[in-house]
C-alpha cells in the first residue's frame, strides 16, 4: 500500500491488488486489534490495583469482554478509512483490484481473470501465523491472530503456545481479563531474543499475575475430551498435562508465497520467503519485495521503510540499501520491553569491545512515585566512543529499556542510535 | 463483482470495516494498457 501510494503520489500508473482485506495484518488482525485488547487489559489491571492510590473498589469489579472488544472493534473500524479502498481509488488514483493476483509471467500479473501489465512489480504479501506440526493440533482447533480478535466470549482457560511477543502479549492481556492462561514454550526463557534481565523482569510479573509458564517443554500431542483440550507436555522426561478450552498459536510467522506464482517471474524465495538483495530486488529485476515476505524483522515500521526504499529503487533508479537500517521495537507487555540496536550478545559475537550502562529505575524519582520501579535502561556503549548523554549519538549502543512506557521512551534513542554493520 | 468477506464477529462495527477493506460491492477496473508499478499485498498505510 505504502509502494502503491508512493508511487501514485509521484505520478505514476499504479494498480494495487488485496485478495482479503485492505490494511494488511497490521490493521485487520495485527497490531491495532492487540494494541485495542492490551489498552483493555492494562485498564482492569490498574483499576485493580489501585487500592494502594486511594481508589477504593467498594462495588466489587467486574470486567465485561464484550464491551472491551466491541472497544477494540469500534476503534479498528473508524481508523479503517484511512486503509479503505475507495480512498485508495478516489484519492490516490490507484486502480485497486480485490482478488487473489498471481505472476504468469516476467511482466505480467493476473487477478480476477485479468491480466495486468508492468513495468515494476512489488511483491507485499507479507506473512501469517505459521502452524506448528503438533500431532492432534489441527483436530482440536486452535486460534490464532487470524482468529483471536473475532473472540466474543472469554475462554475460561487458555494455553498460548509460544512466548515471543505475540504469545506474551496475548497471554497477559487474557489473564488479566480473567482467564487461567498456561504460556508454554520451548525454549527454557519468555522472550527468548530479548536481554535476559529484561525478560526475567517481566518473567516475574506473569508469575505474581498467576500466568502458569510451561518452559523448556515439548508438545507431545494434543487431545480432545468433550469441549476440553488437552495438551500433553514433557519437561525432562516427565509428563505434564495442561487442559484448557482455548489454543493460541503464537510461534513465528510464515511468508504468504501461496498462490503467487512467483516461478513464472522467475522470483527466488525458499520457506522463510522472498529472496532480495540489499536494494530489495528479487531474482527478477523488475520484482522488487518489501515487508514481512522478504525481511526477517516483522514490523510495520520496517515495512514501512522497506516500501520507501523499493519506491525509490524500482521507480527512481535508486540504489538504496535496505541493510543500513537501524530497526527499533517494543513487545507491549507490562513493563514494555523496548530495544533499538546490537544485543550484548551480538556485539561480542562481532568481537566489540564495550561498556555497559543500567540505570535501575528504583534510582528514578520518578519511576518510584509513578509505581513503577521495576526494570531499568541500558545502554551499551562501543569502548573509546563518548556517551553524550541526550547529544546526537549514542554510537554503537544498543538502548534496552524496561518500563510500563518503555516503547515511548526509547524513541529519542532510537533515532540516535548508530549500528555497526 | 468481487466475493465477500465476512469478518467475524457479524456486528455493525465488523460491516463498517469491510465496507472499507473488502467492500461486498466492489467492481475491479479495467486494467490499464501498462502499469509503472503493480504492487501485490494492500496493506501499509501511509
Ligand atoms: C498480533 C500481532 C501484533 C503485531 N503488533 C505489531 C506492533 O505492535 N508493531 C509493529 O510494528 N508490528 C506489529 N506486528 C507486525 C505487523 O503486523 C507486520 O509486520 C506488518 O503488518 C507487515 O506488513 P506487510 O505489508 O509486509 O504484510 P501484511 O500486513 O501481512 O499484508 C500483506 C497483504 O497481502 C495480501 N496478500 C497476500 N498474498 C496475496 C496475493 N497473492 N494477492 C493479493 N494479496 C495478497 C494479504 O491479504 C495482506 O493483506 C504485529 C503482528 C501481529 C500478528
Amino acid at each position: 500500500m505504502i509502494a502503491a501510494a508512493g508511487a501514485a503520489g509521484l505520478g505514476g500508473k499504479v494498480a494495487l491488488i488485496e485478495r482479503h482485506l485492505m490494511g494488511g495484518d497490521c490493521l485487520n488482525v495485527g497490531c491495532v486489534p492487540s494494541k485495542g485488547v492490551i489498552s483493555a487489559s492494562r485498564a482492569v489491571h490498574h483499576a485493580r490495583n489501585s487500592a494502594k492510590f486511594g481508589v477504593v473498589d467498594g462495588s466489587g469489579l467486574r470486567f465485561d469482554f464484550d464491551t472491551a472488544m466491541e472497544r477494540m472493534r469500534r476503534l479498528r473500524a473508524d481508523i479503517s478509512h484511512h486503509d479503505s479502498a475507495r480512498r485508495f481509488r478516489d484519492e490516490l488514483g490507484i486502480d485497486v483490484f480485490i482478488g487473489q493476483g498471481s505472476f504468469s509471467g516476467a511482466d505480467t500479473v493476473e487477478v480476477a481473470d485479468k491480466t495486468l501489465r508492468f513495468k515494476k512489480a512489488a511483491v507485499c504479501a507479507g506473512a501469517r501465523a505459521a502452524a506448528p506440526p503438533i500431532p492432534g493440533l489441527e483436530e482440536a482447533g486452535y486460534l490464532a491472530n487470524e482468529t483471536l480478535f473475532s473472540l466474543t466470549e472469554l475462554p475460561p482457560r487458555m494455553a498460548v503456545i509460544g512466548a515471543g511477543p505475540i504469545g506474551c502479549e496475548m497471554a497477559q492481556s487474557f489473564a488479566r481479563f480473567g482467564s487461567r492462561v498456561s504460556l508454554i514454550e520451548l525454549g527454557p526463557h519468555i522472550l527468548g531474543r530479548e536481554d535476559g534481565d529484561a525478560a526475567e523482569i517481566l518473567h516475574r510479573a506473569f508469575i505474581r499475575e498467576g500466568i502458569e509458564l510451561q518452559l523448556g517443554v515439548k508438545i507431545i500431542g494434543v487431545e480432545t475430551s468433550g469441549t476440553d483440550k488437552i495438551l500433553h507436555l514433557e519437561r525432562d522426561g516427565k509428563r505434564i498435562d495442561v487442559t484448557v478450552d482455548a489454543i493460541l498459536v503464537g510461534v513465528g510467522r510464515a511468508p504468504n508465497l501461496d498462490g503467487l506464482g512467483l516461478e513464472k517471474a522467475g522470483i527466488k524465495f525458499d520457506r522463510t520467503g522472498v529472496a532480495v538483495n540489499d536494494n530489495l530486488q528479487t531474482s527478477n529485476p523488475n520484482v522488487y519485495a518489501a515487508g514481512d515476505i522478504c525481511f526477517p524483522f516483522k514490523f510495520t515500521h520496517t515495512a514501512d521503510a522497506l516500501a520507501r526504499i523499493l519506491i525509490a529503487n524500482a521507480l527512481f533508479m535508486g540504489r538504496q540499501k535496505a541493510s543500513p537500517l537501524t530497526i527499533p521495537w517494543c513487545t507491549y507487555t507490562d513493563p514494555e520491553i523496548a530495544h533499538v540496536g546490537m544485543y550484548e550478545v551480538d556485539a561480542k559475537g562481532k568481537g566489540i569491545e564495550f561498556t555497559t550502562l543500567t540505570v535501575p529505575l528504583s534510582d528514578v524519582d520518578r519511576a518510584v512515585l509513578d509505581g513503577e520501579s521495576e526494570g531499568f535502561a541500558r545502554v551499551h556503549l562501543r569502548k573509546g566512543n563518548l556517551l553524550l548523554v541526550y547529544g546526537e549519538r549514542y554510537y554503537s549502543a544498543v538502548v534496552h529499556v524496561s518500563k510500563k512506557r518503555a516503547g515511548e521512551l526509547y524513541t529519542r534513542p532510537a533515532q540516535t542510535t548508530q549500528e555497526d554493520r | 463483482m468481487t466475493s465477500p468477506v465476512m469478518i467475524l464477529p457479524d456486528a455493525p462495527e465488523n460491516r463498517e470495516l469491510e465496507e472499507n477493506v473488502h467492500p461486498p460491492n466492489w467492481v475491479n477496473p479495467e486494467p490499464a494498457p501498462c502499469y509503472n508499478l503493480v504492487a501485490i499485498g494492500g496493506a501499509q498505510p501511509v
